[in-house]
């Protein structure tokens, strides 16, 4: 489980973030120049947003087209914001906002048309077999234990304690007021732990 | 969802070439290859749109300094698409290339010398003609000069108007070997090009300019000068529809 420290009290909406201080040396970066620091900003949160985007898709490839889509809208939302946007954003929560719009939209529409037209500049690059196997042994495992718990708690739960998301971060990608959020977190993990200690008796 | 599937899920690596991937994607990175061509080895580049480049350089730190200093973009070295690049130069017209660099009067000159035919050439003033802009010759010249993708767009088929094949983007030395090695025979286009100001070709119902018959695929004899459109008008000709020949003296 997640050990850092999180902020106590209820704080307003998109406010007050855990690692904002981790984060504000880049936000700043971002509206300086664009360009020359958005490398930054995918190698900060790219492995975080990918196990996110497995997690929830539960296919690797989907996965990685999702969050490549995640960061190309990101990078044209920053292109249209002005400095002081783009300084004052909580980043963590704006993308994984933005990650689970995708996936959400992509639930929504019918299998995808793979267009190849002209060049096709993609790498393909094959991983070890065993790490891709391990990889998809966890999301499975972790997506069984998930799919257990009412959809409410699920990613509340997911966002908390897989990510390492703040209540506040979590509280900005969900919508809902941060003492929801927390309740949602409490609730979720309690009723994992019990149906995980039922599963362990039967 | 025990602890290991946890830590598992907690270290995740996004996949090989996913930084490369988002990069290229809007725009900030583009991929590069050292291909095989008709003027020997080049460097190669292409974004998401197309080809941004084709240019002969000592090694690859140069290339990658000059692509940087003029297209102010970072290119990444991916031999893997060496192959494509070297399809992309084969089929020329239905390459995509990537012309947002240039200026539009010279992307206008790039598109039209795109539609001349392997194997035919184009004067300057004919490209000048096709744009809308019949006295900016020398400006014509100087956009074909700085053709940053030539051999995709082929440059090398326009030469001057008395023959004589000009300046080239890669080298001027080197625009014979490529003309005829799509089996143009630059003495056969000169001697047509300075002896009669239209032909047409035996059989055939319209007129054109010299430069417009592939000079490897018609020999001499299917072919009857004309010294003015009123003479082949005469013989009951019209414009040809590729080179558009004019109408009245």
């Amino acid at each position: 489980m997640d050990t850092r420290r999180t902020p106590q009290g209820v704080a307003s909406l998109g406010t007050a973030l855990a690692d904002e201080n981790v984060q504000r040396p880049l936000g700043a970066s971002l509206a300086e120049d664009l360009d020359a620091n958005f490398e930054r900003l995918v190698n900060r949160f790219a492995n975080r947003l990918f196990g996110f985007a497995f997690t929830l898709t539960g296919n690797h490839s989907e996965a990685e087209e999702i969050e490549q889509d995640t960061f190309v809208s990101a990078y044209r939302a920053l292109q249209k914001y002005d400095a002081e946007r783009r300084r004052s954003l909580s980043l963590r929560a704006w993308l994984f906002t933005i990650a689970l719009n995708k996936v959400r939209n992509r639930a929504r529409r019918p299998a995808p048309v793979e267009l190849d037209d002209g060049l096709v500049l993609r790498a393909d690059v094959l991983e070890e077999p065993e790490v891709r196997a391990q990889q998809n042994e966890a999301v499975a495992a972790v997506r069984r234990a998930l799919d257990g718990l009412a959809p409410r708690y699920r990613m509340p739960v997911m966002l908390r304690h897989i990510q390492g998301l703040s209540y506040d971060e979590i509280a900005h990608v969900l919508q809902q007021p941060v003492g929801t959020t927390k309740a949602n977190v409490h609730r979720g993990l309690a009723l994992l732990r019990s149906s995980q200690e039922i599963g362990a008796l039967a | 969802m025990n602890d290991e599937s946890m830590r598992v899920l907690r270290e995740m690596h996004a996949p090989q070439g996913f930084l490369y991937g988002v990069l290229r994607r809007v725009g900030l990175l583009d991929a590069y290859a050292l291909v095989a061509s008709p003027v020997g080895e080049v460097y190669v580049a292409a974004g998401d749109a197309g080809v941004t480049a084709v240019m002969p350089a000592q090694d690859a730190a140069t290339f990658e300094a000059r692509y940087r200093a003029r297209f102010g973009r970072r290119a990444e070295r991916r031999d893997e698409l060496a192959a494509q690049f070297e399809k992309a130069i084969a089929q020329g017209r239905t390459a995509d290339v990537d012309l947002r660099e240039c200026t539009p009067f010279q992307r206008a000159v790039l598109e039209a010398t795109r539609r001349i035919a392997p194997g035919t050439v184009r004067p300057y003033a004919w490209i000048a003609r096709e744009i809308g802009h019949p006295r900016a010759v020398r400006a014509v010249g100087t956009a074909l000069a700085n053709n940053p993708v030539p051999l995709v767009v082929p440059c090398h088929r326009v030469v001057r108007s008395d023959g004589q094949l000009g300046e080239y983007a890669l080298g001027g030395g080197r625009k014979i070997d490529v003309l005829e090695g799509e089996g143009v025979d630059p003495d056969e286009v000169r001697r047509r090009m300075r002896t009669r100001e239209f032909w047409g070709e035996e059989g055939e119902p319209s007129y054109c300019y010299p430069y417009c018959f592939p000079a490897h695929r018609l020999p001499e004899r299917k072919l009857i000068g004309f010294s003015s459109v009123r003479e082949a008008q005469e013989h009951g000709l019209t414009p040809c529809k590729t080179c558009h020949p004019p109408l009245a003296a």
